[in-house]
């Protein structure tokens, strides 16, 4: 379908590189930027969802507030300014991130990672399922709008020649935020080619008849057969090959060779504008264990894996940014069981080469009780749609609020201004 | 041009717009055919047809078929539970037992001091081996009644209930065998505040969603939010924050511990322990709670909520979603919901509303859900008849597929609507899986002696067979051409399973 575009691309790279060569002024990196750009290959959003609500208290901690540590008696962790071998890390006056963060603190020094606090969704819910479903839609409080919001984005900027692997998730399920009408890959592992053969004959000749029960079904089936064949091939290419490097520095764990994975098909410039990695665990009503257990070996998973993701894309880190999020923080006291409950205002984490400033992003309060959401929670002082609006306007130069993305939703009058323009 | 000709080709037109819509219509008010109906109802009441089984019960009529699966007790079901029994016999211990046969002995704290280095690695070894014969007697148990039992339809809503009231096994390895026994399958059939009860006063819910441990002095308030928006309201329906809060404090002290049984023995199980409960009184959707009436407290208050309004019209609508229509209609859920109130949850009359309604049986409905990855794998072992013996292969299959048995880590359950499985990577497991499988069984030589003479008919009769068997919802000449193309009895096996008519149903 997009053979055209696809030969106008390699012709129009390497007289590029010819010519660059021709002056013999090419490097290494110069190399890598030409091919970034002239092969077409557009900025990549990554978009890590964390399910089950993390605490962000433990995440990105407040460490010079005296209520911290009251009110978390079993859970708190020790703050820089102690001689704790597992004391958080500062970031500046206010805030210092979980120890098993460490890589995370590398590239916030650097430039590269901006934590955003007390962020979230305008509506109470605290359910799990609600909460993710109006995020994923950025319609909080909208149960009529079903469309998933990075769909909604595919959707409104497609074009005739967009590439098969525009947008794609390595799992089997599609997450809330990328359903709806526009067509994402979701390929959750290998298929042999010589399986596809079998079903290649009778997929791409079946047809549905526009009536009669149940043919509805049958052509989504149908499409969704069709596309397996089309894209696994690809993608079987793309993960198979170049084992040997970047992988190593992965951890080796399910979620480490996801985003080795993801690294490759964005190395392989097939156009890939977003993509989505579930993550869950993240909901930890006992036994927390913010620094080797549950909630802390999750983080050093998520923290290793994105730094290595990171060092593995190096300089096309300036085109490639990773939002991490989750559904809601959690209770600010600690419950009855050394965990915490479900909350209101959370944190999110953003990585890449194009943010800003390097400070921590959003407005905070402090811990006295008045300044709490119901006396329990962080507040939401940033919705988390003015992060997903300005993540897609520094990345593509869509304005997603002028197009009507977010339904109900107007610029805030102070944007968080996080991200310059890509 | 005259303009009684313009007035006829506007009507031309026109009539090309509506046709197809009039067509549709009429289509969809056809009745099923006898022979639909039995494929439908074999396809909604049980995991899919067996062999020959859409002629007997088109023959017998649905309806009749339909009534004695209503009645499971009705149907002789005792070869399979001798089996069972056999294989996976910790499904019918009580707790006692299941200790005394899957917990290594008990040491003293002594005892445990004394013990080397090898015999600790000995002894942990033996307590995961234990551990993992009787998490796999529940899931292969869960595997070979829905495959066998010839009590389809409660095995439909044994289903249905297990992922209503989900427990994941790896949080409550040693109380999900007798949940599954003496909870799930034990009211699937009865009173539906029955159910939830026993769901409340369970080991397997009460530590899943961390009751056991909240108390007066810290509360936890995860299982209270769940009782109210996943099994019995709805999500933030007639309930908010205050009423999790103060229902988490009435059920304070609902906790698991040891205690004396009927039996005299000492067994580990649901107590109600006043020092962790708040005596404090409460005010619970509508309800008020003096307060201090201990374990009562409690209990009226999930009576309350199982008999609520909210309650009723929430759990009709998701039966009706799992046995007609990932959309049914407004009205049909009304009528249901009537059902549910009038007979105070008497699940057995609410399956009856459902399955005799005109709804139910409406061609608009037919082949119009997309099997979950459980219901295709074991409708395919069904339309087979295959030995169904390695169970480990399924439950690692239903793994990749993203619906492990008794693994949902989430209270919410899976989902039964296709919105949530039909995404783009689907077919690549179910072809996958339909390939090994074929092979697999061909190489056990696993097939019925009527199905290996197939071998030697010619191809269109060998394809007409197939279709019989695994598709027998397909018109036959697009089947046949479809299966044609594939190479011999297995290749055509292969690319039934594979095609999207054994995804429908």
């Amino acid at each position: 379908m997009n053979n055209s575009r696809r030969r106008f691309i390699k012709q129009s790279g390497s007289a590029a590189i010819g010519a660059t060569l021709l002056n013999g002024t090419v490097t290494q990196s110069s190399l890598g930027r030409i091919l970034g750009n002239q092969t077409g290959s557009k900025p990549t959003l990554v978009v890590i969802y964390l399910r089950g609500g993390a605490d962000a208290l433990n995440v990105v901690i407040p460490y010079k507030e005296k209520k911290y540590a009251e009110l978390r008696p079993t859970i708190a962790l020790p703050g820089p300014d102690t001689k704790d071998e597992n004391r958080a890390i500062p970031l500046d006056d206010t805030f210092a991130l979980n120890p098993n963060l460490k890589g995370f603190a590398k590239l916030y020094e650097k430039g590269q990672c901006a934590p955003i606090i007390c962020v979230g969704s305008p509506h109470p819910t605290r359910s799990h399922f609600s909460a993710q479903d109006y995020m994923e839609r950025a319609a909080p409080g909208m149960p009529n709008v079903t469309t998933g919001w990075l769909n909604r984005y595919l959707e409104e900027t497609k074009s005739e020649n967009d590439p098969d692997l525009r947008s794609f998730v390595l799992q089997p399920q599609l997450p809330r935020s990328l359903r709806g009408t526009y067509p994402v890959v979701a390929m959750p592992r290998r298929l042999s080619d010589q399986t596809m053969e079998i079903y290649k004959d009778s997929y791409n000749n079946m047809t549905t008849k526009r009536k009669g029960s149940g043919q509805q079904l049958k052509g989504q089936i149908l499409s969704t057969g069709k596309s397996t064949i089309a894209n696994l091939k690809e993608l079987n290419r793309l993960i198979g090959q170049d084992s040997g490097s970047g992988d190593s520095n992965y951890p080796k764990t399910p979620f480490g060779a996801r985003m080795s994975n993801v690294a490759k098909i964005i190395k392989a410039n097939k156009g890939t504008e977003v993509t989505v990695l579930d993550y869950g665990g993240w909901d930890h009503h006992q036994n927390e264990g913010p620094i080797d257990g549950a909630l802390g070996t999750k983080l050093a998973d998520l923290g290793d894996s994105i730094t290595a993701f990171a060092d593995d894309l190096g300089e096309r880190m300036e085109r490639v940014l990773v939002l991490v999020m989750s559904e809601f923080g959690r209770t600010v006291r600690e419950n009855g069981n050394n965990g915490t409950d479900h909350g209101h205002g959370g944190a999110m984490f953003a990585i890449g080469r194009m943010i800003s400033e390097k400070k921590t992003y959003g407005t905070w309060n402090g811990l006295e009780d008045p300044n709490l959401y119901k006396n329990r929670d962080l507040p939401v002082n940033t919705d988390f749609r003015s992060v997903f609006a300005e993540s897609i306007h520094s990345l593509f130069g869509f304005d997603g609020i002028k197009a009507g993305l977010f339904p109900k939703y107007s610029r805030e009058n102070q944007p968080l201004n996080f991200l310059r323009k890509v | 041009m005259k303009p009684i000709n313009c007035t006829f080709l506007l009507a031309l037109l026109m009539s090309c717009f509506l046709l197809p819509t009039v067509l549709v219509q009429a289509e969809n008010a056809t009745p099923l055919t006898p022979r639909e109906q039995a494929i439908h109802a074999l396809n909604r009441m049980s995991f899919g047809p067996q062999p020959g089984q859409v002629d007997r019960v088109s023959k017998m009529g649905w309806e009749k078929w339909a009534e004695r699966q209503l009645e499971p007790e009705s149907i002789d079901d005792g070869e399979l539970d001798k089996r069972l029994k056999e294989n996976n016999p910790s499904l019918f211990m009580g707790s006692h037992e299941i200790e005394q046969n899957y917990m290594p002995e008990r040491l003293s704290k002594e005892e445990q001091k004394n013990l080397s280095a090898e015999e600790r690695q000995k002894l942990n070894k033996k307590r995961n081996q234990l551990r993992g014969k009787l998490g796999n007697e529940l899931i292969s148990s869960v595997i070979v009644r829905a495959a066998q039992s010839e009590r389809q339809f409660q095995e439909v809503i044994v289903e249905f209930w297990r992922n209503h009231l989900n427990v994941y096994l790896p949080k409550v390895r040693y109380a999900a065998n007798h949940y599954e026994q003496n909870v799930i399958r034990k009211h699937a059939f009865g009173k539906f505040e029955e159910l939830i009860m026993a769901s409340a006063k369970h080991p397997a819910m009460l530590i899943y969603l961390d009751n056991h441990i909240s108390k007066s002095s810290g509360l936890n308030e995860n299982y209270a939010r769940e009782l109210m928006e996943l099994h019995t309201l709805g999500v933030d329906n007639h309930y908010t924050q205050e009423d999790v809060v103060e229902l988490a404090r009435v059920l304070t002290g609902w906790t698991c511990g040891r205690k004396k049984g009927e039996d005299g023995l000492n067994t580990y199980g649901f107590i109600f322990n006043p020092r962790f409960h708040d005596k404090n009184s409460a005010k619970i959707v509508g309800l008020e709670i003096e307060g201090d009436g201990g374990l009562g407290d409690g209990e009226k208050i999930v009576l309350h909520l199982a008999r609520h309004k909210g309650t009723a019209q929430y759990v009709s609508t998701k039966l009706c979603r799992y046995l007609v229509s990932d959309n049914p209609s407004q009205e049909l859920i009304d009528r249901v919901t009537q059902v549910f109130l009038k007979t105070n949850g008497d699940l057995r009359k609410v399956y009856r509303a459902i399955i005799f309604s005109d709804e139910f049986m409406m061609r608009e409905n037919f082949k119009t859900k997309f099997k979950t990855p459980f219901e295709f794998v074991i409708s395919w072992l069904r339309a087979a008849n295959a030995p169904v013996k390695q169970t480990g292969t399924i439950a690692r299959t239903l793994t990749e597929m993203g619906q492990p048995i008794y693994m949902c880590d989430v209270p919410t359950g899976y989902s039964d609507q296709a919105e949530a499985w039909l995404d783009p990577g689907v077919m690549a497991y179910r072809w996958e899986c339909s390939v090994n499988y074929t092979q697999v069984l061909a190489k056990r030589g696993a097939v019925s002696p009527q199905v290996e003479s197939w071998k030697k008919l010619p191809p269109r009769k060998m394809a007409e067979k197939v279709r019989n068997m695994l598709i027998p919802g397909e018109p036959v000449e697009s089947a046949v051409s479809m299966l044609m193309k594939g190479e011999g009895l297995r290749g055509m096996a292969q690319l039934a399973l594979g095609s999207p008519a054994f995804q429908q149903q």
